[in-house]
């Protein structure tokens, strides 16, 4: 379960905006907004490009004050929900 | 059958075989970029399109919907809005629509977002107060009006890119109260529709010209907890669902499959201007106690 080398991206045909360092993202086909904080914001850039959760973490560490194992598991927990909302694949 | 006119709303020249007597005439020997013909429009829909209610119809760029003992319209690629309205029917019935739902149809096909509600010149900027039907914007638009600030839209606000306000229609639609506090006789107004108690009141020199940056929106709820007025300013992504909530006919931008366009819009919107929640308590405040409470708070983001 807990893999942090699975490489994740965002799925294709999805609208999203920024709105005050938050992100709103639609599903169209699910007719569904999700919303992103000021973290997953920056997850949702990072993951533009496949990348795993280690390097999500690792990008993260640059720039916030976090713990790595909290960290890892904080990412591996939204990368979860993001992957239910049929926001991200798995590759 | 009347000839045709060019008409000047929502930032667009519109030609149109209708008479709009309630909007502006657009200068002479400008190019028309929308047409209004009256025509036939299949009382079965559109083929290859899809259902998406009762009375509606869409396909990529093109909405076709029904008001039933009215008329049915077909609205195309933000070009051209057909008008097949029933024999008989009063011309004023069939022009709400057509300046309503039509002209919202017609917008969201040009990629311009519409806001429901009003907007109202302010310093340096304009104000849209926007809500649910019967929360009191067109009578908050006529006591700003009554204290000398120009109105820029009632009814649908469109935005151009920039996020300024288009001007729309020179008119307020009010109900006789809010007619009685302009001191104007109600039987000098036109009636918006007959059975409908609301009535055309011309802006005259009221109505802006221009488009205006829009600086806030104030999205009216009834029923707060508190006995006064409160005003909050949303943050980030908490702007979403007023924002869609408020959009004209936001099922009609679904079925033209315009969301990531509006979402877009929205997000823009959510950037440039300021986006607060008014908070109305249930002991209904009066206009004047409304409007006060706006432009306080529109005076302090200066």
């Amino acid at each position: 379960m807990r893999d942090p080398e699975a490489v994740y991206q965002r799925q294709a045909d999805l609208s999203w905006t920024e709105m005050d360092g938050e992100t709103v993202v639609l599903n169209v086909d699910a007719n569904d907004y999700f919303g992103l904080g000021g973290v997953g914001t920056r997850i949702w850039e990072l993951l533009a490009r496949p990348v795993t959760a280690g390097q999500i973490c690792a990008g993260l560490a640059a720039e916030y004050d976090v713990d790595a194992d909290a960290c890892l598991d904080d990412v591996l927990g939204f990368l979860a929900q993001l992957l239910a909302s049929g926001m991200i694949r798995q590759r | 059958m009347s000839g045709e006119t060019c008409y000047r709303l929502f930032g667009l020249i519109v030609k149109s075989e209708l008479s709009l007597p309630e909007a502006l005439i657009a200068p002479a020997g400008v190019a028309a970029h929308v047409f209004v013909r009256r025509d036939e429009v299949d009382p079965g829909g559109i083929t290859g399109a899809r259902r998406r209610g009762p009375f509606v119809w869409a396909a990529a760029g093109v909405l076709w919907f029904s008001v039933p003992d009215v008329a049915r319209f077909l609205v195309r690629d933000g070009r051209e809005i057909i008008v097949d309205a029933r024999p008989g029917v009063d011309e004023d019935r069939v022009r709400a629509f057509l300046l309503g739902s039509a002209m919202g149809a017609l917008l969201a096909q040009r990629g311009t977002m519409v806001l429901h509600g009003n907007a109202i010149v302010d310093d340096d900027g304009c104000l849209a107060c926007v809500g649910p039907s019967g929360a009191g914007k067109s009578t908050l638009a006529a006591e700003f009006m009554r204290r000398g600030h120009q109105v820029l839209s009632d009814d649908l606000v469109p935005l151009d890119e920039e996020c300024r306000v288009l001007p729309g229609i020179p008119r307020l639609k009010l109900l006789p109260d809010a007619v009685a506090r302009l001191q104007v006789a109600a039987e000098e107004l036109r009636p918006i529709r007959p059975g409908l108690t609301k009535f055309d009141y011309p802006l005259g020199a009221a109505f802006a010209t221009q488009a205006i940056p829009l600086r806030v929106v104030y999205v009216l709820a009834r029923g707060g907890r508190d006995p006064g007025i409160t005003i909050t300013t949303l943050r980030g992504m908490e702007c979403l669902v007023p924002l869609r909530a408020n959009t004209y006919r936001v099922g009609f931008v679904d079925a033209l499959g315009l969301l990531p366009d509006h979402l877009d819009r929205c997000g823009r919107l959510a950037r440039q201007a300021q986006v607060k929640v008014v908070s109305l308590p249930s002991s209904l405040p009066t206009p004047a106690e409304v409007v006060d409470a706006l432009l306080a708070d529109a005076a302090g983001d200066n």
